[in-house]
């Protein structure tokens, strides 16, 4: 062939992301955990800053703003009618929404109140029900709006979020692997806790994040970092039932239980303790 | 060499004389409530009169004779953790300017001896050493642990329940492999040098020959083992029998219970494979690499851009492994991946045991029909070391930019290295910058001193390589994989079927013809787009028109109304041609779906099976075979392929999640 | 014009060609050639289809209306192909509006004396009905390939 490929440039949009991205960080339901693994990153966070403008971030700053935000971080879940009008009119200004944390993922360990009756389990608590605004469950931020991004945990991993901010800043993919803990339980030579002590563990359905702590000491992975990929809860839980049947709903109801696939193994194993009645309201509202 | 007695207190002297040869001692020791190789101090590290208890999802620390050191069956991980470890770090690249500078990692691995080694693995190491030094030079960092290891061999006096080694050929016998070869007997060790190394270090302990009795008392001790363990899997024509088992329904049915979780790979002793993982700092400016170990239960193993995966069920991934370890390894290697040491069954959570899912999966008996592919050479596909030129890294300065399509653009790359410029038609290379992973780009032009690369922004990486300035220098390793057999065209008609950016690796197919016309019949081009937007190299071609010598012949899934050619599929320019098909050699890229409409077509023709080319798309990633990502079926597709012909393939072009 | 000639026109057309050859004439002798300016439409959408064509030169444009847009090519034939099969069912509306997307010249076949002509003779119905059949089979498996839009986005990552 004899024609030569022509050097022209086009004009082309770089990344997406804008050199410096303003980025907010909100929370709705939640104990702020996982906005503080932020000042967690104290080695970068100068850095960071250096690179963004954080134009919200309630915990760290007075500055405020409505946004718009080129990057939007969630945390908690979604549990008054308020929070949903605040978060779909974030979702309007926010280019990217990313979800932080097992409350904004998953609901949170409060999602446990969705299986118990509303009005009982606010009486319970407030002396004074008739004043609380708020919904029948918890849920996820992704029931509600898009979601462009998560980072999972109670609370998140530091490593996790410096990856995300990195790869927002550098235009490449985060690398947030959707498999289980176990491989990371492996590369770090920990014994299995369940095999070798009968443990029970989700680590084997849990999606990697946490550097595999709970089974490096010892104990099981209390999945907080939500279902993986092809999380197969059915099967782990069948297999729990031989040692304890009775504590099978117990192990997944933790900070990730409103999430399917933990959700339906509560359900079939008599929904989580001290539910009324086994499975009566965890179907969707 | 005769045997050797080793009293059981001065197995202190033998650790001092390896620690003498420099070596650092690893050994079994008890951690956690399980035995794990480890950094020893002495011989009192050693896990005296512990014996492991395992059966299917379970393993127990139990007592057995205080004064032995070395009955407690297999360690939770196998020695790769040493000569292929979790992590290992890859590369360094930094930007300065245009330039980049990459430093690969170097460092001499650590001298070690390893103590206890039984014979399913030394068996294990050695197919990891097969497996790794496929090639041209053999993955560098494994060769180097490799060398830098010593194996004292301890042979096994006990049997544990999920023990199988004797139906895999692997034990329980240690009869060579081993640098030291020990059997632990009252009293005492049997001890024997299996190479130059060890007998230096067993000379120096200036034994005493082992009496007859002591020999005989090994010998009964590891009789007895073969006894306990029988043959629990049937072996015999196993590899055969799972070949023939792709559409059991089992795999569903091992589905609802496997978990996917991946211990059963991370465990074995064979198991290699691997990911690499990137880091940079904020700016993007210098990032750096690490290899890690990875499993094909993972679905990020076989997934592409789009987040599509090419085994997308744990059934898909279940089959993979089971007919990896047990049949396409005979086809890759030549040998078993399988060395029965029950560690999978023994860990896996919810003791799915594997001697009974071969059993149920691929039972002696059942009716075979035609095997899936062709049969691999005894030795298997994977070359052996030193066979074929290695590829390099070198740095190329982008020269030239041309837009193709929205998406899409051809960069020139300024390139001297000898080595990359004799890459050949169909032939990739990875394309390195800092911080992001490094994609396969099939080569779409080959110049003296340089290469084009047609890159169509499907993710982050290749996003950004179509976006760095010109004069950006960027790393280029390669050339990888098994190009175009263009000469095998030459006297023969030639059809070429391209479909989107498949055109991009068929075009340096069609510079070669052109370059020696006279020695092709006719040549043919078929050319198939998503719009008339989307269409490849458009000005070249259309220059390329007029020429009387070349039939070239468009078609696009969509258009509008300014649109005056073809509309439809690529199959439709030719499907009812004339043109003779025993004469035409086919080379064919594009989606897969689309290569497999053309195969059909072109198979109705009358086109030989073994003259219809393709090119697969898997998720290649290390480019040489080592790292286990695109694997399908008996190949390795980034070095085996990416070219194959259907008559290659067989079967393993239309098994869905293979 | 001459069955003969128009018998071995057909032939010339992968369509006909594979006919058996007592088929191919008698299809023949119902058929008439026709020179399509560019641009005429043969037949319209949902409209009774009037007559089936074979191009022998040419392309036909099969297009779809879809209100408000203007109607879309979805499909371009060439040389040998069919277009108006439904001509060949009685009382099935056309599928799609036939338009010469390039000068072009057809073997026709009006729908009245095709029906009549495979009515009446059995033999030649089972040789046509099965290459239209073929066609039509051809057709439906170009249509998935385009609806599975295999060289849009995230089909394909390497390259």
């Amino acid at each position: 062939m004899t024609a030569s490929a022509t050097v022209v440039r086009t004009p082309r949009p770089r990344s997406a992301v804008p050199t410096r991205p303003r980025i907010g960080v909100v929370k709705l339901a939640s104990c702020d955990g996982c906005q503080l693994t932020l000042l967690d990153l104290e080695d970068e966070l100068l850095a960071i800053a250096d690179r963004v403008d954080i134009v919200e971030f309630a915990e760290a700053t007075s500055r405020r703003s409505a946004g718009p935000f080129d990057v939007l971080l969630v945390e908690g879940s979604v549990s008054t009618p308020d929070q949903v009008e605040e978060l779909l009119r974030l979702r309007a200004v926010s280019h990217r929404l990313i979800t932080i944390g097992a409350c904004a993922t998953a609901g949170g360990i409060q999602a446990l109140r969705n299986w118990r009756d509303h009005d009982e389990i606010r009486a319970a608590v407030y002396p004074r029900p008739a004043f609380i605004e708020s919904l029948a469950q918890a849920r996820p931020v992704s029931d509600f709006v898009a979601v462009d991004g998560e980072l999972r945990g109670c609370p998140i991993a530091p490593d996790q979020l410096r990856e995300l901010l990195t790869a927002l800043l550098t235009g490449r993919r985060p690398q947030l692997p959707d498999e289980a803990v176990c491989l990371e339980c492996k590369r770090r030579g920990v014994v299995c806790v369940t095999v070798a002590g009968s443990i029970p563990c989700l680590g084997p359905v849990t999606r990697t994040g946490c550097g595999a702590i709970c089974p490096a000491y010892g104990r099981g992975c209390y999945g907080c970092f939500g279902p993986r990929e092809s999380a197969n809860a059915a099967s782990l839980a069948a297999w729990f039932e031989r040692g304890s049947p009775a504590d099978v709903a117990r192990l997944f109801a933790g900070f990730t239980a409103w999430s399917a696939p933990f959700r339906a193994a509560i359900d079939t194993y008599g929904g989580p303790p001290g539910a009324p009645v086994a499975g009566e309201g965890s179907t969707d509202a | 060499m005769t045997d050797r007695f080793l009293p059981v207190a001065e197995l202190d002297t033998l650790f001092d004389a390896l620690a003498a040869d420099g070596r650092r001692i690893i050994g079994p020791t008890v951690g956690d409530g399980a035995i794990v190789y480890e950094e020893l101090d002495g011989a009192a590290d050693l896990p005296w009169g512990r014996v492991v208890e395992s059966a299917p999802g379970r393993v127990r620390l139990g007592d057995g004779d205080p004064a032995r050191a070395f009955d407690y069956g297999l360690g939770v991980t196998a020695w790769k953790r040493f000569t292929h470890p979790p992590a290992v770090p890859g590369a360094r690249f930094r930007r300065e300017d245009d330039s980049l500078r990459v430093e690969a990692a170097a460092g001499s691995p650590p001298r070690l001896a390893f103590v206890g080694v039984r014979a399913c693995e030394i068996a294990a190491l050695r197919i990891q050493e097969r497996v790794m030094r496929a090639g041209p030079l053999g993955d560098a960092d494994h060769v180097a642990r490799r060398a830098a290891s010593l194996i004292v061999a301890v042979e096994c006096a006990r049997a544990t329940d999920t023990c199988f080694c004797t139906s895999m050929e692997a034990g329980p016998e240690v009869s060579d492999g081993a640098d030291i070869a020990m059997a632990e007997i009252a009293g005492g060790f049997l001890v024997r040098s299996g190479s130059a190394a060890g007998a230096s270090i067993v000379e120096a302990l200036d034994l005493r020959p082992a009496t007859e009795a002591e020999t005989a008392a090994a010998a009964a001790q590891v009789r007895a083992v073969r006894e306990a363990i029988g043959d629990p899997v049937a072996a015999e024509g196993l590899p055969d029998r799972l070949r023939n088992a792709l559409d059991s329904p089992r795999w569903a049915a091992i589905a609802d219970r496997c978990l996917a979780c991946a211990n059963c790979t991370l465990v074995c002793p064979t198991c290699f494979c691997t990911s690499v993982a990137v880091a940079s700092d904020l700016d993007g400016i210098e990032g750096t690499t690490e290899r890690r170990w990875d499993s094909c239960f993972s679905s990020g193993f076989a997934r592409v851009a789009g987040d599509a995966s090419f085994r997308p069920a744990v059934a898909d991934r279940y089959r993979q492994w089971m007919t990896h370890k047990f049949a396409t390894w005979w086809d890759q290697f030549g040998m078993s991946g399988c060395v029965g040491c029950g560690r999978c069954i023994a860990w896996c959570p919810v003791a799915i045991d594997v001697r009974e899912e071969l059993a149920a999966v691929a039972p002696i008996g059942l009716p075979s029909g035609p095997p899936p592919w062709p049969a691999s050479p005894g030795s298997g596909r994977a070359p052996e070391i030193g066979t074929t030129p290695p590829p390099v890294r070198a740095i190329a300065r982008i020269r030239s930019f041309a837009r193709e399509t929205a998406d899409t653009a051809t960069i020139g790359l300024a390139i001297t290295d000898p080595a990359i410029l004799a890459a050949a038609p169909g032939q990739f290379v990875l394309v390195e910058q800092p911080a992001f992973a490094a994609p396969p780009i099939s080569i779409s032009r080959i110049r003296p001193d340089g290469l084009e690369l047609t890159i169509r922004a499907a993710g982050p990486a290749t996003a950004r390589l179509i976006d760095l300035p010109l004069g950006t220098e960027v790393a280029v390793r390669g050339p990888l994989g098994r190009g175009w057999p263009i000469s095998t065209a030459r006297g023969r008609d030639v059809v070429i079927v391209a479909g989107g950016i498949g055109l991009a690796p068929l075009r340096p197919v069609l510079d070669s013809i052109l370059a020696e016309r006279p020695r092709f019949g006719a040549v043919r081009l078929y050319l198939g787009a998503r719009s008339p937007a989307d269409r490849l190299f458009v000005d070249e071609l259309s220059a390329l028109g007029g020429r009387a010598d070349l039939e070239i012949a468009e078609i696009v899934d969509r258009a509008g109304g300014d649109w005056l050619g073809r509309i439809g599929v690529v199959t439709q320019l030719f499907d009812q041609a004339a043109w003779d098909g025993s004469r035409v050699t086919a080379f064919v890229c594009g989606p897969e779906r689309m290569m497999r409409a053309t195969a059909a077509a072109l198979e109705r023709l009358g086109v030989a099976r073994d003259r219809t080319w393709v090119t697969l798309e898997r998720n290649m990633a290390c480019g040489v075979g080592t790292c286990g990502h695109c694997q399908l079926g008996p190949f390795f597709v980034c070095r085996d392929g990416p070219v194959f012909s259907l008559a290659e393939l067989g079967d393993a072009f239309m098994v869905e999640g293979l | 014009m001459e069955t003969s000639t128009l018998t071995s026109l057909l032939g010339e057309t992968w369509f006909g060609a594979n006919l058996p050859v007592t088929a191919r004439a008698r299809l023949a002798a119902v058929g008439t050639v026709v020179q399509l300016r560019e641009g005429t439409v043969v037949i319209r959408e949902g409209q009774p289809c009037e007559a089936m064509g074979i191009v022998l030169d040419g392309r036909v444009a099969l297009r779809l209306g879809i209100p408000p847009s203007h109607p879309r090519t979805i499909l371009t034939i060439d040389r040998g192909d069919v277009f108006g099969w439904s001509a060949a069912l009685p009382g099935t509306p056309a599928s799609s509006t036939c338009v010469a997307a390039t000068p072009c010249r057809a073997i026709l076949f009006e729908a009245f004396g095709l029906c009549a002509a495979l009515e009446a003779d059995p033999e030649l119905a089972a040789a046509v009905y099965r290459q239209l059949l073929a066609c039509v089979a051809r057709r439906l498996a170009t249509t998935r390939l385009q609806l599975l839009d295999l060289y849009g986005s995230g089909a394909e990552s390497r390259r």
